[in-house]
């Protein structure tokens, strides 16, 4: 195997217990890749004898194989969040080990129309299983392991947005494209420099903000073009940085302009910004958040979406 | 390549040996290892807190001034014999500088034995520092605390009526705009707090900080439209303009020990009792007491600071439109607290009235 086939991977990528989809290596140190599990073996990577030995060992597979990975992570996840007697413990991990495998593959390989339907089961039983705070906030708590901020924000947001909107008293359809727009929301930003992505708001130039702020239209662009995917999602995509007073970006525009499912997101997008932010920030409480939003912003989004985001936290002052 | 010959230099061009010489000798720099300043950037008669750079004509930059060296940059030959001339000084130096205005204007701010116009100039460029910082270094929470001393430094100086208007002629004089307006806006900010009875330091520094703070959000908007006057402006870049104030709020909050009210003070300058402000048009009912007292000496500034162009307005007058032309479309207990600190009654508001009429 040559090392530009291959790309590592973490045990926490693959559900244990479960049919490996693919074949896995290791490194060794003459730069060759040997195998230490086959496709279609039960056998637990957490079992290999490798692993024990080192814990920090990387894995590794073939690039082409890891769309795999995800098929396999999302199928099984699908079954198991949808049952009702597997505890919420579980169904987090599951949860959260495919997100992960998820976004690996939109950062690695791009957002496609495979990894749209792939998504739509997890998207789902994500709306079946944030029912209250406790279970947003459960998942909130796990989402600090995961590398990267994109996926802790998407999936906070795609979180707090479902919770949002039961509050409000969407039914699953709705909430599942609302889900799904606020998972995918934030493609825009890998087209945008890297450079760019790792500097705080703070200590862009005027040029710099403008082409971060680009973002919306080219996750909107990236997604009307997968086909299936709900034309609400776009829409949840190009205005989550809209506030109802006119002041977001990209078309400033108002509350009575913007889609119903957007306000809920933008919502969302700013308060995890405050409760879960960028690595090295102090994050805000749920009350400091609410606060800070009504008393320092001007409470600068859709009245009715802010009540339910109070209600859904049970914050009555 | 093996070490061997890196360190012989064959794989190198010659010109990439001479730059990479002359990185290491500190008599020349970089053009991106270093920052531009004027000599008024630097306190003259003390000991350089940074070495200092002329750019030659070949696009080298030689150094001029060694750090710790007592002459004064104005001194320097360069100076004198070419007023144009820029200075540069290295990015990882420049905090010294800023360290350096900001204790000088600190400790000169105490002495009131020394005249406000004196204290006002090293108060303008301990200000001038700070924002330069912001510009070019970023703002860390470093800048931050350099503004809360830099704004403590304004609380020390401004006692009376005639301390503004002494900081308001001298800061006519200076050069720049927004360094002059954020002082400006801080020290009234802080005479009318302390006329309406905020006595509390911590109430008078926020004050002093959102006012000196409020425009960050103008960093965001591109120069092409700041440059412009409000009348040349087009629809379009009149909204763009306005989202400053939203913006300076979204900056702010990003960074760790903002306090709260100087982002409500940001968001909030450019509103006014009457909601016919912006971002939000919110009603004085509203608005952050704090974002009340700034707008309304935003808007005094606005009327009494100089600009390119435009002649400014005593302060009699600027009462005088912001009370019978305007309409008087801020707080009123502010606006009584203003006129109060500068000790304008409504007999000399009428003279006032009378000799536009006469005129």
């Amino acid at each position: 195997m040559e090392a530009k086939e291959m790309m590592d991977i973490g045990i926490g990528d693959l559900i244990p217990g479960v049919e490996l989809p693919i074949d896995v290596y290791v490194l060794i140190g003459s730069g060759n890749y040997i195998q230490v599990a086959k496709k279609g073996t039960k056998t637990n990577l957490q079992d290999l004898h490798v692993t024990e030995k080192q814990a920090d060992l990387r894995l590794y597979i073939k690039k082409t194989e890891y769309s795999l990975v995800v098929d396999v992570n999302s199928k099984v996840a699908n079954l198991l969040l949808k049952r009702p007697d597997l505890p919420l413990d579980y169904k987090i991990h599951f949860l959260k080990t495919t997100m992960r495998s998820t976004f690996r593959q939109l950062t690695e390989f791009g957002f496609d129309e495979k990894l749209f339907v792939q998504s739509k089961g997890t998207v789902s039983a994500l709306v079946g299983m944030v029912q209250k705070k406790e279970e947003h906030f459960a998942l909130i708590e796990v989402l600090h392991d995961l590398p990267g901020h994109l996926v802790k924000n998407s999936v906070a947001v795609a979180s707090l947005s479902v919770l949002i909107g039961k509050v409000l008293g969407w039914q699953a359809p709705v909430l599942e494209k609302l889900a799904m727009g606020a998972l995918f929301r934030d493609v825009g930003l890998s087209l945008l420099p890297e450079a760019l992505l790792q500097k705080r708001r703070a200590d862009m130039s005027a040029l710099e903000r403008m082409t971060y702020e680009t973002h919306p239209k080219k996750s909107a662009e990236i997604l009307r073009r997968i086909p299936g995917f709900p034309s609400e999602g776009v829409l949840i995509a190009m205005e989550h940085h809209e506030n109802s007073i006119g002041q977001g970006f990209p078309h400033k525009s108002h509350d009575f302009a913007q889609n119903p499912l957007a306000k809920v997101v933008a919502l969302a997008d700013l308060f995890i910004d405050l409760t879960l932010p960028p690595t090295g920030d102090e994050p805000k409480t749920t009350e400091q958040a609410v606060h800070f939003i009504e008393s320092a912003l001007g409470l600068p989004f859709n009245r009715s979406v802010f009540l339910a985001l109070k209600k859904a936290f049970e914050i009555r002052h | 390549m093996s070490q061997e010959e890196n360190s012989s230099g064959q794989g190198s061009s010659p010109t990439e040996n001479a730059a990479e010489t002359e990185t290491k000798d500190m008599s020349f720099a970089r053009e991106d290892e270093l920052i531009k300043v004027s000599a008024n950037d630097i306190i003259p008669g003390l000991a350089l807190p940074s070495d200092v750079y002329i750019r030659l004509p070949t696009g080298r930059f030689v150094m001029v001034a060694k750090k710790g060296a007592k002459s004064s940059i104005h001194d320097l030959h360069a100076a004198e014999s070419n007023k144009e001339v820029s200075f540069y000084v290295r990015k990882s130096e420049f905090l010294h500088c800023v360290d350096q205005n900001i204790k000088i204007a600190g400790i000169l701010s105490r002495k009131t034995d020394i005249p406000v116009e004196r204290r006002t100039e090293f108060l303008k460029i301990a200000v001038d520092s700070v924002f330069k910082e912001i510009e070019f270094l970023g703002f860390q929470a470093k800048a931050l605390d350099q503004a809360r001393i830099t704004i403590n430094s304004v609380m020390s100086i401004i006692h009376s009526k005639e301390d503004y208007v002494r900081l308001l002629h001298k800061i006519n004089e200076l050069p720049g705009s927004y360094v002059k307006d954020a002082l400006a806006v801080s020290a009234l900010a802080v005479l009318i707090g302390r006329k309406m009875g905020w006595g509390q330091a911590g109430s008078l520094e926020k004050l002093a900080l959102g006012g000196m703070l409020r425009d960050v959000g103008l960093k965001e908007i591109s120069q092409e439209i700041l440059d412009k006057p409000r009348k040349d402006m087009t629809a379009d870049e009149r909204i763009t303009w306005e989202t400053h104030p939203y913006r300076g709020a979204e900056i702010l909050r990003t960074i760790p020990g903002v306090p709260f009210e100087v982002i409500a003070m940001t968001l909030e300058h450019h509103e006014n009792a009457l909601g016919v402000g912006f971002p939000r048009r919110v009603r004085d009912y509203k608005m952050n007491p704090y974002s009340k007292i700034v707008c309304l000496a935003d808007a005094f500034v606005e009327l009494t600071i100089k600009r390119d162009g435009e002649p400014s307005r005593s302060p009699v007058d600027a009462i005088h439109h912001l009370e019978f032309v305007m309409g008087m479309p801020y707080n009123k207990s502010c606006m009584l607290a203003l006129k109060k600190s500068l000790e304008l009654d409504d007999q000399s508001l009428l003279g006032t009235d009378r000799r536009k009429m006469a005129a």
